[in-house]
């Protein structure tokens, strides 16, 4: 089996998650989920030995831009992008906001629970309204795997 | 006051944004089970997956940690100012080195874009 090193690009590391994820659904059940990009990953939650499930604490987004983003498309709606992005982080939605710095992707944290909830505001943003971006919604939560410290100490 | 022209005002937006510098100072990790990675051999290495991975958040690389609430996965933002390095913290963990577990790396920056608000005020 392959271990990818970080140097692949993205794209390829991603369509190979997608291939092996696509062997497990076989396995297990997935949820079905009518939002866009929403990330097929083994469900092993639920299996016998799989971990209880975390509450959903952030909404993890990850913006790219389109085939459709081309420079003269940007210069015209950045400038509105950016006022927007702003008024959503000022509002509390956003928690965190990054950039890739090839400037293709950003990474927000939202203050949601509710994918529906963020994929609303986000496809109000400009470049969703104008097709240049696309998001990928993953919700996280706390890291459950910890639980498994909190066994009573020994006697 | 400055009577300078500011390239930021004055230039084309995406040459202007060039000129900010908003080097790579997080990434993005989100970690997802290879075919290796069943229920049983994960749950049998988990126990010094944690610690290992305890042990990266107590040094600063790993600085927030998340697990995604559908799927199967952890999500981190680690200190790190390349994607190599990310890896090369993330393949020592017990899961990376059985193979269990990868990770897709997004390299991050502070949010550049916030400099096109930074020009010069009107009427300056």
């Amino acid at each position: 089996m392959i271990h990818h090193s970080a140097t692949h690009t993205t794209t390829k590391i991603r369509a190979m998650s997608l291939v092996k994820a696509t062997a497990l659904v076989g396995l297990v059940s997935l949820l079905a989920m009518n939002l866009p990009a929403s990330r097929a990953h083994a469900q092993h939650v639920g299996q016998t030995g799989g971990p209880s499930p975390v509450p959903t604490t952030k909404i993890l987004a990850i913006g790219r831009l389109t085939a459709k983003a081309t420079p003269s498309a940007l210069d015209k709606t950045l400038p509105l992008e950016i006022r927007a992005t702003a008024r959503l982080y000022l509002a509390g939605k956003i928690d965190q906001w990054y950039v890739k710095p090839d400037e293709t992707t950003v990474v927000f944290l939202m203050n949601l629970s509710d994918q529906k909830e963020a994929h609303d505001l986000l496809e109000k943003l400009p470049l969703g309204q104008a097709g240049l971006m696309q998001f990928e919604l993953i919700p996280i939560g706390p890291l459950g795997p910890l639980r498994i410290l909190l066994a009573d100490p020994a006697k | 006051m400055s009577e300078a022209i500011n390239p930021r005002v004055h230039a084309k937006i995406l040459p202007a944004l060039a000129a900010v510098a908003a080097p790579t100072n997080k990434i993005l990790a989100i970690g997802s089970v290879t075919a290796k990675g069943t229920p049983e051999a994960i749950a049998s290495v988990l126990p010094l997956e944690v610690r290992a991975t305890v042990r990266n958040y107590l040094a600063g690389k790993i600085e927030q940690w998340f697990f995604q609430a559908e799927g199967y996965g952890v999500v981190f933002i680690m200190n790190a100012t390349s994607t190599a390095e990310a890896h090369a913290i993330l393949e020592k963990q017990p899961l990376g080195v059985a193979g269990m577990m990868e990770f897709e790396l997004i390299a991050l920056a502070p949010l550049k874009p916030l400099a096109m608000l930074i020009g010069e005020p009107a009427g300056t």
